[in-house]
Parts: structure tokens; C-alpha cells; sequence
């Protein structure tokens, strides 16, 4: 083979190159429109079937219809001579460049020699026009903008509703109200902290022996007890009640409200473990030194609870934190049942009293009809109301009253409370003892996305 | 039947009193002079001088005193009158309040003061021990009958003169068999305070002055000092009491009842003058009642500085520092509270900055997790700010659903924080969205449809394309 037939032959497989890599161009454009046009496929049946699920497919239905594009690179496959003879055909050369390319080797005719010379002469002209027309993008292009402009319309539909509420401030961290000289001392009385204690213990000391026969012979040593860890868990409720994360806790145990004060630890014990970790050892060290305090005093099984749970939660144990807190709800509520049981005799002996059997004694139910008891005059009787006609009483007529007779009217102030504080009471409405943080995650979780 | 004496008298005068005495000799004049009269010239061997310059000092700062502490001008001059016993007292004032039998002093209206030479005498060290506590009772009765117009029923004024005094001297004795004999109030406030035996009964006097010092632990002295004034113009001590402490005489008094006991118990050594009881305040401190502490502290210190009472002054100035402190950082919380809800976060951390400060040095503990809380608020934000300038440029520019929702949840979460400042810049870019999704549209529709055109058009020309492979 001479020089020109090589040459020939090598300029022919350059042009096949190109083309190749034009084609592969091509397919790769038409792989992205393609592609897009199954992402917005999937995006658009969303639209038809409101299912969020189906979102998560938009990457298949791109890859699903692009893949096919993918193979149009390899498929289907042409040699060089089917590019030669497509090349005389498109570029209108009269099968000549097919004629060199197959007779390239015949050294010794003079017209293909000739031929030869012809067609190397002619081939930068042609590379020239592949690289100019070979391409063939135009209409892939035109597809891929198609698809563009349908995403983007299928993207504006997609925007969610460009609407803000303005609730503002709902969700600022509250601040306690200032404690006021009557929160400190009862009925605002300067110095005076604890009425009851102290002042049993100042007529304990005066009381005669008579007065402390009849109390100690009224089931005393129950109640007693009783007494002394009611004042401990109220004085609990009290220090409880000055810190924000047990503001609810501590004026449920404050008021000596034991079943609400169990049924919020219950929903802390639910809450804990989402609570970030430094509110867990804030908590834990809230209820260790309410443990100290209570320790002090006569409630030490309760003392012990409250220690083990803040331990757990300052270690940042969450689920024997959380098992700790229903423990001690379950503790509150025996001693609010224990408090129950002990009021219980007594109310059985007044109604055991009140039977009329001989040798009746406090504490036991003896049998006989029990007492009539005074009634109210009418009772079970129809009630008649005063008036006649349509006028009727002058309850039932809207409008004024029509009032005759001598009628008393009562003015001046209202004593509901017997406080001699005359201030205005101050202070904040917690409905529940959620702390904010929460209601802020509760609320944002509930805001439309 | 006893024979009248007739006594001369006379009189020495200080600035504002007039000292009034008989001229009488004797076994009373003896002893009391023996006690005293190394001090006088010869000429002056009487009772009058005796007074003028033992107690004349005394007499004068205890009337400026109870002046000041009763807030009442007295008419001057007042007299001090030395009667020689107890039946000249009676027999020269008929209508004057009955008198314990053995009372070295009393008081004539609103006037005079009156000393029992003949009572004096019999334990002349005794008198002299409790000199200053008399003029200084007798002084306050005065100021009282001159403050209600002799309207004050007598027990009240007994019970106002004596709570005035140090009740660890004039009390602390009689406690104890208080305590035994009537543990709890035997009559109300009314016939307390109307009993002319008063100061006849210990028991009875210890529960007078009880109802005083419930008074003023309750609504402080200036109240007491009210009703007081009140009470010349008023029909009933009731009426004038329920005008003043907007109570029924009636429902205070069981509120009293519940406190006496405490009274004999511990509050009975307390006074506002004497014995300040000073960890009450502390209390009232470590608990957060620093506004309440605060006034009463600014009230108590004034009333100690202006009467000279400087026992337990230091102490109270430094819980007063202490109360302002806390008083000026719950502020301080509270504004920065408000500019949380403004919007204002700068000022806000500036105001939280200084109520950490200032309750710090209280080493109040109590606004810790509040102040913490607003610091959140505040940082929170501030990286929200943050966050919404970088998502509103990817928004802007992506157009990606996506981003538009995390902008729309950063715009949510400041404003449900309360930042209005950043209002103004949430609505822009809402709107910019909305116009920009407008334009996109109309534009994405035109370029479609042009597209879509040239590409039909295509189609029918046919082969102008040259795929070679």
C-alpha cells in the first residue's frame, strides 16, 4: 500500500471519529432531555395522585426515559464503510469517496490512483462540512428547552402557598411574675412564713391536759404523719414553684394536689427522653435539691425517689430518669390515697353515729334506720313561681325588672378571701407545664410547610 | 373622812415644757432627793429643778422624737406635773383615765404628763431604770390624743404608747405568763381597744400591743398612722378602720387571732424600730420580692435615719443594695422581654447582659433559666436572620420548591420569635418571589410555545439535517 492509499484511509477514520463523537454529543443532550422530560412525567402524575411518596421517584423517571438516549452512543453500530457511503450520500459526492475507500489498495490502476488523488484533495472540504453541519444539536436543543420550560412551569405550581402568618411573639420565652411580699408571707403579715406550724407549736405549748387528751384520743398518730409530709411536699411545691421547668409541678404540690401533680410527672416521664440533654440536668438538679430539702423533713421514701431520679437524669440516663418520675407519681398518689384512707374511719364513724342502735361507738357501723334529717321547708315539693299569665316572674322576662316592695340593696366592698391585701394580684396563666421550647417544636411541626 | 391638802406649786420651764411640782417637804421628797439632789444647788432641793436637769435633755429629744414618729404638732408648751400621790392625781382629774394602782406616770389629755412622786419614791431605782421608757410612752399617748382629738378610746392609745417602747424591756417579763394564761385572744380588737384596764392586765396589755404590731407587720406604720387620723372624722373606730385598711374590723381580727399566737411565740421581740427584724427582709430577698423589699426597705431606712436609730441601719442599707440590685435586673428582664416581643435583639441581649450582671451579684440564681431562654430567643434570631440572607439569594435564583419552603419555615420561625424588623424584609421577598414565578411563568409558556412551533415546522421540512452516523 503507498503513501496516498495510507493517508487516505487515515483521514477517512478521522472523520469517522468525529462523527462518532458528534453523535455521542447528540445522545448525551438528547439523554438529558429525555431525561427530563420522565423527571417531570413522575413530577406531574404527583399532581394527578397526591402522594408525596411518588416524588421520591423524579430521579427514576429521569434515568428511566434518559437511559435509551445512552444507547443511541453504541447503537446502532456503523463500519466505516456504511459512514463513507453516507457521507457520498449526504454531501452529494457521487459515490466517490465509497469507490477510493474500496479500491484504495490497487496500486497499479491508473484511475483509481487518480481517483485517490481526487478524493484526498476533497477531504478537507468535507471534514470541513462535518464539523460544520455534523453536529445536528438544533433539534435536541429544542427539545431540552421544551423540557425546561415545562419543569419550570410544573416548579412554579410546585412553590408552596407564599403566605406568612404574623402571629408574633406567641412563642417568647414567658418571665415569671415578681413575687410579692404576700406570696412570701402569709396574708402579707411581715415575718410571718408558716401560720400553721408555728403557731401549733405556740399553743402546743399552752394547750391543757384535757385538750390533749380528746386529740390524742382521735386517731392522731396517722394523721399526724400525714400532716407533717403534706407540709413537706407543700414546702417542696414552693421551691419547685419559683424555677420555670417545675413552675406547673411545684403549684399542683404547693396546692397539695397530688393526682395532678402525679399525672404531670407522668407526662414528663413520657417527654424526657426528647428533651435536649442540658434541660434533662437542669431538671436533675431541680429535683436534687428539692431532695436535699425534703430529706430535712419526715418524707424521706419520697426524698430517696426524688434523688434517684435526679440522679439518673444528671447522668443523662433518660429512660431511668423517665421510670424514676412515674415512680414518683405512683409515690404521690399512695400518699394522696394514704391521706384518703386515714380521713376514711372518720366519716365512717360519724355515719355509724348517726344509726340508732344502742352501744353505738366512733368507728363502728351499727345497725337501725338512720336519723331522719332536718329538711328544708318544700323540699320535694313542685316549686311554683311567683307571677301570672305571660308575665310570670320577673326572672324570666328580659328587660328590666319590674320591682315593687320594699326592696333591700346591699353596697360597699366585696370581702371574697378575708386578705387584708389590697394590691392587685399579678401573675401568669399556665395552663399546663409544657416548657416553651416545646411548644415552639409543637407549633413549628404543625405550620404549613 | 380624809382632810383635803392644799399644796402650793410651782413651775420651771425648758423649751418646751413646763415642769409643775408642789412645794411640799417630807419622807417622798427625801428619798427622791437623796437619789438625785448631789446634782442641785441648794436653792433648787426641789422636784421641779430635780426634773428640769435630770430629764430636761431627755424630755426634749423624746418630744421632737415622737413628734417626728407620730407625725403631730403638739401644742407647746406641754407640762410635766408632779403629783404627790395618787389620790392629788384623781382628785385633780376627774375625768382622766383611771390609773393602775402603784403607776409612777400617766397623762392628762393631750397635754400633760403626770409622775407619782409618792410611787416614785417607793422604789426610786426602779424609776430610774425606766424614766426614759415613761416620758417616752407618756409622750406618745399625748401625740396620739392630740392626732385623733382625744378620739382615740383608751385602750388603743395604751396599746399605740406601749408598742412604742423596746418590747424586749417593756414585754420580755410578762411573755412568758402570757403565754400560759392566754394563749389565744380573749376579746376582739373593739373592746381591746376600749378597755380602760388595759394597762391594769398584762395579759390584756400584751394582747393590745399585739394587735398594734399586727397592724404594722400587716400594712406597716404609716397605716396605723392613718386610722388614726381618720378617727376624729369617723362615726365608729370600725367605720374609721375598714375606711383605712379597706377590711372589716371583723375579718381582721380573725386574721389576728391566727397571728397571736405566732406574737407570743416569736413576733412579740420584733419591732420596726428597736429590733428590726432583719432576716424577713433577707427572705423577702433570696425569694425575688425585690420590689416589695425595696419600698419597705427605702420607707424603714428613712424612718431609722431620721430618728437616729442606728442598730441594725448598716444591715438594712445592704439588703436595701441588695433588693435595688434585683429590683433594677428583674427590669432589666422584663425589658429585654419587651424588646424581644419589639423585635429589637440587639437592646434585648444589651438589657440581658445587664440583668444577668446585676442579679449575679445577688448570686440570684432564680432568673437564671429565663435569662438563658431569652439569650436562645435572641441568638436564635440572629442565625435565622443569617440563614434567610443566604436562602432568599437561592430561592431567588433556583426557583427550587425546596428552598422557597425552607425560606418560608426561616420567615415563620422569626416571626413566631417576634422579629418585626425583619418583617419588611420577608414581605420583599415574598413579593419578589411571587413576581418572579409570574415572569417565569409567562416567559417559560412563550419560549414553550415558540419551541414547540419551530419544532413542528422542523419536522415537516425534513432532512435539513446531516447526521452522518
Amino acid at each position: 500500500m503507498n503513501t496516498m492509499a495510507k493517508s487516505l484511509l487515515h483521514q477517512l477514520t478521522t472523520l469517522y471519529r468525529i462523527a462518532f463523537f458528534q453523535r455521542a454529543v447528540r445522545q448525551v443532550v438528547r439523554f438529558i432531555w429525555t431525561g427530563l422530560f420522565g423527571y417531570a412525567f413522575v413530577w406531574f402524575l404527583h399532581y394527578l395522585f397526591p402522594d408525596r411518596s411518588l416524588l421520591e421517584f423524579r430521579w427514576v423517571g429521569f434515568l428511566g426515559f434518559g437511559v435509551w438516549a445512552l444507547f443511541g452512543i453504541f447503537l446502532p453500530r456503523f463500519s466505516l464503510q456504511q459512514f463513507v457511503w453516507r457521507v457520498d450520500c449526504i454531501q452529494g459526492l457521487k459515490a466517490q469517496l465509497a469507490t477510493a475507500y474500496q479500491c484504495h489498495a490497487e496500486e497499479s490502476n491508473a484511475v483509481i490512483v487518480s481517483l485517490n488523488q481526487q478524493v484526498s484533495a476533497k477531504l478537507p472540504e468535507i471534514k470541513s462540512r462535518i464539523l460544520r453541519r455534523g453536529w445536528a444539536l438544533m433539534p435536541e436543543i429544542e427539545y431540552l428547552i421544551l423540557a425546561l420550560c415545562l419543569l419550570s412551569v410544573l416548579s412554579i405550581f410546585s412553590i408552596p402557598n407564599l403566605t406568612i402568618a404574623k402571629d408574633y411573639g406567641v412563642d417568647i420565652p414567658p418571665i415569671q411574675a415578681e413575687r410579692r411580699r404576700e406570696e412570701i408571707f402569709q396574708n402579707g403579715i411581715f415575718g410571718v412564713e408558716n401560720y400553721r406550724e408555728i403557731a401549733s407549736s405556740a399553743l402546743g405549748d399552752a394547750k391543757t391536759g384535757e385538750q390533749l387528751t380528746d386529740e390524742q384520743g382521735q386517731n392522731q398518730p396517722l394523721s399526724a404523719t400525714n400532716e407533717d409530709m403534706m407540709q413537706a411536699i407543700q414546702a417542696l411545691g414552693e421551691d419547685l414553684k419559683q424555677l420555670p421547668l417545675t413552675q406547673g409541678l411545684g403549684e399542683a404540690l404547693e396546692k397539695g394536689e397530688l393526682e395532678k401533680s402525679a399525672q404531670i410527672l407522668e407526662s414528663a416521664a413520657d417527654q424526657i427522653s426528647t428533651m435536649p440533654s442540658p434541660i434533662q440536668k437542669e431538671i436533675g438538679k431541680v429535683l436534687s435539691q428539692a431532695a436535699e430539702k425534703l430529706d430535712q423533713s419526715s418524707a424521706s421514701e419520697l426524698s430517696s425517689q426524688l434523688q434517684n431520679t435526679a440522679d439518673s437524669l444528671q447522668k443523662g440516663d433518660s429512660s431511668s430518669g423517665s421510670q424514676g418520675l412515674r415512680q414518683l407519681g405512683a409515690e404521690l398518689r399512695k400518699i394522696a390515697q394514704q391521706g384518703n384512707e386515714a380521713n376514711a374511719p372518720q366519716g365512717q364513724s360519724l355515719q355509724g353515729g348517726g344509726g340508732a342502735g344502742v352501744g353505738s361507738s366512733p368507728g363502728n357501723v351499727e345497725l337501725g334506720s338512720p336519723l331522719l334529717l332536718d329538711r328544708l321547708q318544700g323540699e320535694k315539693e313542685t316549686l311554683t313561681l311567683g307571677g301570672t299569665g305571660t308575665a310570670g316572674s320577673p326572672i324570666f322576662v328580659p328587660g328590666l325588672a319590674e320591682l315593687t316592695g320594699d326592696i333591700q340593696t346591699y353596697s360597699g366592698q366585696v370581702d371574697f378571701f378575708s386578705s387584708p391585701a389590697t394590691q392587685v394580684v399579678q401573675g401568669q396563666i399556665t395552663p399546663l407545664p409544657i416548657i416553651w421550647t416545646w411548644l415552639n417544636e409543637i407549633k413549628l411541626y404543625f405550620l404549613p410547610r | 373622812m380624809a382632810v383635803p391638802q392644799f399644796y402650793a406649786w410651782d413651775e420651771v420651764r425648758t423649751e418646751s415644757f413646763v415642769i409643775i411640782y408642789p412645794l411640799i417637804e417630807g419622807a417622798t421628797k427625801e428619798t427622791i432627793l437623796a437619789l438625785y439632789g448631789s446634782q442641785l444647788r441648794p436653792d433648787e432641793q426641789d422636784f421641779g429643778h430635780l426634773i428640769l436637769y435630770t430629764y430636761g435633755k431627755i424630755l426634749e429629744e423624746e418630744y421632737h422624737r415622737s413628734q417626728f414618729l407620730l407625725n403631730v404638732d403638739l401644742d407647746l408648751p406641754l407640762s410635766v406635773r408632779v403629783y404627790p400621790s395618787e389620790s392629788d392625781y384623781h382628785k385633780l382629774n376627774a375625768y382622766a383615765a383611771p390609773m393602775p394602782a402603784g403607776a409612777t406616770h400617766s397623762h392628762v389629755g393631750e397635754k400633760e404628763i403626770s409622775l407619782i412622786a409618792e410611787n416614785i419614791a417607793k422604789n426610786p431605782f426602779v424609776w430610774q431604770v425606766q424614766a426614759l421608757n415613761a416620758f417616752r410612752c407618756e409622750l406618745s399617748a399625748i401625740a396620739v390624743e392630740k392626732l385623733t382629738k382625744g378620739k382615740a378610746p383608751p385602750g388603743l392609745v395604751a396599746a399605740i404608747s406601749q408598742y412604742l417602747l423596746d418590747p424586749r424591756e417593756e414585754l420580755a417579763a410578762d411573755i412568758p405568763s402570757a403565754r400560759q394564761s392566754m394563749p389565744e385572744p380573749s376579746v376582739g380588737f373593739e373592746e381591746l381597744w376600749s378597755d380602760e384596764q388595759v394597762l391594769s392586765d398584762a395579759a390584756k396589755l400584751i394582747q393590745a400591743v399585739s394587735t398594734i404590731a399586727f397592724l404594722v407587720d400587716s400594712y406597716g406604720w404609716k397605716r396605723v398612722l392613718d386610722l388614726l387620723n381618720t378617727l376624729p372624722n369617723a362615726s365608729s373606730l370600725a367605720s374609721a378602720y375598714e375606711t383605712v385598711y379597706k377590711i372589716k374590723i371583723d375579718a381582721s381580727e380573725k386574721l389576728w387571732r391566727n397571728y397571736y399566737p405566732l406574737y407570743l411565740a416569736e413576733r412579740w421581740q420584733y419591732h420596726f424600730l428597736y429590733n428590726v427584724d432583719v432576716e424577713s427582709y433577707q427572705k423577702m430577698i433570696q425569694k425575688g420580692a425585690y420590689h416589695d423589699a425595696h419600698t419597705l426597705l427605702a420607707e424603714h431606712i428613712q424612718l431609722l435615719e431620721q430618728l437616729g436609730e442606728s442598730q441594725s441601719l448598716i444591715a438594712l442599707q445592704e439588703l436595701f443594695e441588695m433588693a435595688q440590685a434585683g429590683s433594677q435586673g428583674l427590669t432589666f428582664l422584663q425589658q429585654a422581654r419587651q424588646n424581644c416581643a419589639e423585635g429589637d435583639y440587639a437592646r434585648c441581649l444589651d438589657n440581658l447582659a445587664k440583668a444577668r450582671s446585676n442579679l449575679e451579684s445577688i448570686e440570684d440564681e432564680q432568673r437564671h433559666l429565663e435569662i438563658q431562654a431569652l439569650e436562645q430567643v435572641a441568638q436564635d434570631v440572629q442565625d435565622l436572620r443569617q440563614d434567610f440572607e443566604q436562602q432568599k439569594w437561592i430561592a431567588l435564583i433556583t426557583n427550587s420548591p425546596q428552598s422557597v419552603e425552607r425560606l418560608l419555615e426561616i420567615s415563620h420561625q422569626l416571626i413566631q420569635l417576634g422579629d418585626k424588623q425583619s418583617e419588611e424584609n420577608i414581605v420583599n421577598i415574598i413579593q419578589s418571589l411571587r413576581t418572579r414565578n409570574i415572569v417565569l411563568m409567562t416567559l417559560s409558556l412563550i419560549v414553550f410555545f415558540l419551541v414547540l412551533l419551530r419544532r413542528v415546522i422542523s419536522l415537516r421540512r425534513r432532512g435539513t439535517s446531516e447526521t452522518y452516523l
